[in-house]
């Protein structure tokens, strides 16, 4: 009979992909014929990290269709099994996967798609913190010498990113579930985005290039004057005063009393 | 009046909790329905499924169903993973913790399945080890569920001997699975019904049931723990001769894949509910 620890390296390796079923035989009762009844192990595992994977990039998932996602998901797996014990977040490298394949799928611009299904899973799983309301905002600045030193911080849900290719609104519909069935024309045309979760739900929104800036700076503790700057730079005639009074009553920022960081 | 209605809570079902169904359990009228949940799937920052699981847990009982503690595995506790659910517990304060007598992690990797134990002496110590270490570290006693068995692999106890055992040893409680022991008895070839003869009732505190599928290359001659049909006729017939044996046991119906509307799992977990009622008028016309 075989020690535990070597069962466990059988199994294992079996169910990794990286041996055939029949080095299982020398773990069975003698004279039984292993079949393909084996491999219900190695599909259960793969299954799951598959699921784990289609649930957490749903609109990659999509655009790929059940086929090729399954297959891109298995190399995946097969390269970066779990570690974690828990698969909510599993699948943290994906989008590097994907770009670093592209020369397999051809397709530039699904990297990006993956992109904004990471950061809409990020936010949906960020801790909760006392959102900053407009009447906080407006006191903080009134017992200020200086509006310009004030620095604010982001709640951890919030996610600022900038993908390469005009595919917000292809995700976007895709996260409902619609799934073009013409040729796509993604742009190589730069999109920043903001992402949130806001009375319990995600919300998205598409922003200038200015108002990324803004936001950019803030998140890398940056003061509101130097942020201001940065974005006036880009687009003269943003509005700094609707900017933050738009995502003040959004709940992109933390309460004053609240001590946390942004990311 | 019989010693099942002076207990402190008659055992009722309950179902495995799925988002797709958050906001109908939070409105059912039922609170006699019990909602059981992977802590793996909670073991987040934050964000609205704690939400929803805080508002549904809400005058209802919970229990926490592990998947990834992976006791039967020769890797030391995954001290993170254990760190994670004790908050969780803390938190939620579930009515029952159980997890499986089986493995899902080696050497690091997460297999992300329950992986089978040879039935020896040496895995039996090294299950226990972890019991203990794992109970000791939520700071209450654990149930461990039955496996499915897919293979006959060479044992030196059979099942139940081994998880009574384990249950002696440790004084974990058993989960008992009465649909894994219907597909292990019809995969590897062995008496479901003796199996349930041979556990003490006294240690089991939960008994699951679920649906399972022929293998599509195999046919009826190879069963699948699916999670994702209707419970069979076979198994609803066992579950009764089980609680017949056992006693009322809180019954938890899983489903994991085909998810079928709330209403629908609801009369399934109605009928489960339905069995252990009749039980209970049984039990009080004969006292």
């Amino acid at each position: 009979m075989r020690s535990l620890k070597d069962h466990m390296e059988l199994i294992s390796s079996f169910v990794a992909g990286q041996s055939a079923p029949e080095t299982l035989a020398p773990l069975m009762e003698p004279e039984f014929d292993l079949g393909p009844r084996a491999m219900v192990y190695r599909n259960s595992s793969l299954s799951a990290a598959t699921e784990a994977l289609r649930s957490n990039y749903p609109g990659t998932a999509a655009i790929m269709g059940a086929d090729f996602f399954g297959s891109m998901a298995r190399s995946y797996i097969d390269a970066y099994r779990p570690k974690a014990r828990s698969l909510v977040g599993y699948g943290q490298t994906l989008v590097q996967f994907i770009s670093a394949a592209q020369s397999e799928h051809r397709l530039a611009w699904l990297s990006d798609v993956a992109a904004l299904d990471r950061a809409w899973l990020e936010a949906h799983l960020a801790s909760d913190q006392s959102i900053m309301l407009p009447e906080d905002f407006a006191e903080l600045t009134d017992r200020v010498d200086n509006v310009e030193k004030v620095r604010l911080s982001f709640v951890p849900s919030v996610r600022l990113r900038v993908v390469s290719w005009s595919v917000f609104d292809l995700w976007q519909e895709l996260r409902k579930g619609q799934v073009p069935t013409q040729q796509l024309d993604a742009l190589q045309s730069p999109e920043q985005v903001l992402l949130w979760r806001s009375e319990h739900e995600v919300q998205v929104r598409k922003l200038s290039a200015a108002e990324y800036t803004f936001l950019q700076a803030l998140l890398e503790q940056g003061a509101l004057g130097v942020a201001a700057e940065s974005a006036l730079a880009i687009d003269g005639n943003l509005s700094l005063q609707n900017l933050l009074a738009a995502t003040v009553a959004a709940g992109l920022y933390v309460h004053p009393n609240s001590k946390r960081g942004n990311q | 009046m019989s010693t099942v209605l002076n207990a402190p809570s008659l055992p009722r079902a309950g179902i495995g909790l799925k988002p797709e169904h958050y906001r109908e359990v939070l409105e059912t009228g039922d609170m006699d329905l019990w909602v059981e949940v992977h802590p793996e799937n909670y073991m987040t920052d934050g964000g609205p499924r704690h939400d929803w699981l805080t508002a549904i847990r809400e005058g209802r009982d919970l229990s926490f169903h592990g998947v990834g503690a992976s006791l039967g595995g020769t890797d030391t506790l995954d001290t993170d993973h254990l760190s994670k659910l004790k908050a969780l517990i803390e938190r939620y304060c579930p009515e029952r913790v159980s997890e499986h007598a089986a493995w899902c992690a080696h050497e690091g990797t997460y297999y992300s399945d329950l992986l089978p134990l040879p039935r020896t002496a040496a895995a039996l110590t090294n299950l226990c080890d972890h019991i203990d270490q794992f109970q000791n570290g939520i700071g209450q006693t654990v149930l461990i569920e039955n496996p499915t068995n897919y293979l006959p692999f060479t044992s030196e106890m059979d099942e139940p001997d081994f998880l009574v055992e384990a249950a002696r040893r440790t004084g974990c409680g058993l989960l008992l699975d009465v649909n894994n022991v219907w597909i292990s008895a019809h995969n590897v070839g062995a008496d479901p019904y003796d199996y349930i003869r041979k556990i003490p009732s006294h240690m089991v505190g939960e008994i699951h049931i679920a649906g399972h599928a022929e293998d599509p290359n195999l046919g009826g001659k190879f069963l699948i723990d699916s999670h994702g049909a209707s419970v069979s006729d076979g198994v609803w017939t066992f579950l009764e001769f089980a609680l017949g044996k056992l006693g009322p046991k809180p019954v938890l119906l899983e489903r994991d894949a085909n998810i079928p509307t709330f209403e629908i799992l609801k009369l399934e977990r109605d009928r489960a509910d339905a069995i252990l009622l009749d039980m209970r008028e049984v039990s009080h016309a004969v006292t």
